[in-house]
């Protein structure tokens, strides 16, 4: 039923996704200017390389697969998991934290991912940003699902920890 | 099993993620359905993820960055020579009537080009050859869900409901078979031309993602025979779907494929 990708017009298709993607390229480089330009840069490969995609309904996990990469190799960096020094898992959600949350401008919220270390913050980005399914963001971070899951145990904990320690102060 | 373990896959379960087949998540649910305190942890833990998520997209995004992007295509000419294969004809379902679907493409034009009005950045990603091309129904519903922002935001629905005959926009009379009004989440009325378009945002009841339904008041369109059997339509991993019932035209949008929008509709 899909339609094929190559239908959609290059101003359509950026029109569609270059919002999601600048927030992940910003989320990712923690700049304006680097995630304009991350974001360009990948619908100009898309314009080069994009027919080479053969299920349609992967153009957006392609896209933000290519800015990933791209991300990636303009910042060559290990991608090891940090130790977790205090692993806090709750047993009580603080409901004070949902409401505050809810007052929270999109900046507070990424300053708050910003303190995460990059294994964590960028599967929770592609959860709570774009509602990825697991599988989508397995294939743009190139790591196993259940590793996708067991990250966002881990950094939905830890985010939530910086976040009460940011409501704190 | 273990509180923690428990709670680490309630931070992670979704429905619609297949989880469900692996006998740890079916423990854990079970254990957490039947222990009060983790049924609220549950409940909790769905609405911050929510309420950040809602958060987080909020971020704005440069006004110019649409038209950079098209510029540096064109210095470096690969917008002429974008990905482009022979052109397909749309695989609309086929008990829909021709006529229908021509209404239905003008009423998803119409909301594409509305909604992309309204919410137009400085730098407008509207393109006129997108709104005159056949494909513009696949295109169009894209364009929609690229330029959400709804106004209202609330997990009550009377208020969406108060909220959309406050501004003047039509509630619909009847919902699709399984969606429900408990799952909506914000809400919007917009009027360009004289023509009112309501939309509601919703939780999928099939725990896949969210969906959006726009609805007409159909004396908006009155040279228009709407069917009543939903029309089908997917592209690049999204659906959308049409009909009419009553004195409403509705567009039911989802970002998670058609096989989300066919668990709504029961078709």
């Amino acid at each position: 039923m899909s339609e094929d990708p190559a239908d959609l017009s290059f101003e359509t298709l950026v029109a569609t996704y270059y919002q999601a993607l600048y927030k992940f390229a910003w989320s990712l480089s923690k700049s304006s200017d680097d995630a304009a330009d991350l974001t360009q840069q990948t619908f100009l490969i898309w314009a080069e390389k994009g027919h080479n995609l053969r299920e349609s309904s992967k153009v957006k996990s392609w896209l933000f697969t290519t800015l990933y990469r791209e991300f990636l190799r303009q910042n060559r960096r290990g991608q090891k998991v940090a130790p977790m020094d205090q692993e806090i898992l709750e047993t009580r959600q603080d409901t004070n934290l949902t409401s505050s949350v809810r007052q929270m401008e999109g900046k507070e919220a990424l300053e708050a991912l910003e303190g995460l270390a990059p294994v964590y913050r960028e599967p929770l980005i592609l959860f709570y940003m774009e509602d990825l399914a697991y599988k989508e963001i397995a294939e743009i971070l190139d790591i196993p699902m259940g590793t996708v899951m067991s990250r966002l145990a881990r950094g939905k904990s830890q985010l939530k920890s910086v976040l009460s320690e940011k409501l704190r102060k | 099993m273990k509180k923690e373990r428990i709670i680490e896959i309630l931070e992670t379960y979704r429905r619609g993620e297949g989880l469900e087949s692996d006998q740890e998540v079916q423990q854990a649910l079970k254990l957490a359905a039947a222990d009060p305190d983790l049924a609220q942890l549950h409940q909790e833990i769905k609405e911050f993820d929510e309420a950040f998520a809602d958060t987080l997209r909020s971020l704005p995004v440069p006004p110019g960055l649409y038209q950079d992007i098209l510029d540096a295509a064109k210095q470096q000419n690969l917008s002429q020579s974008s990905p482009r294969k022979p052109a397909k004809r749309n695989k609309i379902l086929h008990w829909l009537h021709p006529a229908a679907f021509a209404a239905a493409a003008a009423i998803i034009l119409f909301l594409a080009l509305s909604f992309t009005f309204w919410n137009r950045p400085a730098s407008s990603p509207m393109n006129p050859e997108f709104a005159s091309d056949s494909n513009g129904l696949m295109e169009a519903t894209a364009h929609l869900y690229a330029n959400l922002q709804p106004a209202f935001k609330s997990r009550d629905s009377a208020q969406i409901v108060n909220y959309l005959r406050e501004k003047g926009g039509v509630v619909p009379a009847e919902m699709p078979r399984n969606l429900s009004l408990d799952q909506s989440f914000a809400c919007d009325v917009m009027e360009v031309d004289g023509k009112t378009v309501s939309v509601i945002c919703f939780n999928s009841p099939t725990g896949s993602g969210k969906v959006h339904l726009f609805t007409f008041a159909k004396s908006a369109f009155p040279e228009i025979d709407f069917s009543s059997s939903p029309a089908l339509h997917s592209a690049g991993g999204s659906a959308s779907a049409i009909w009419s019932n009553q004195d409403s035209i509705h567009v039911l949008y989802s970002s998670r494929g058609e096989e989300n929008l066919r668990r709504i509709l029961d078709i």
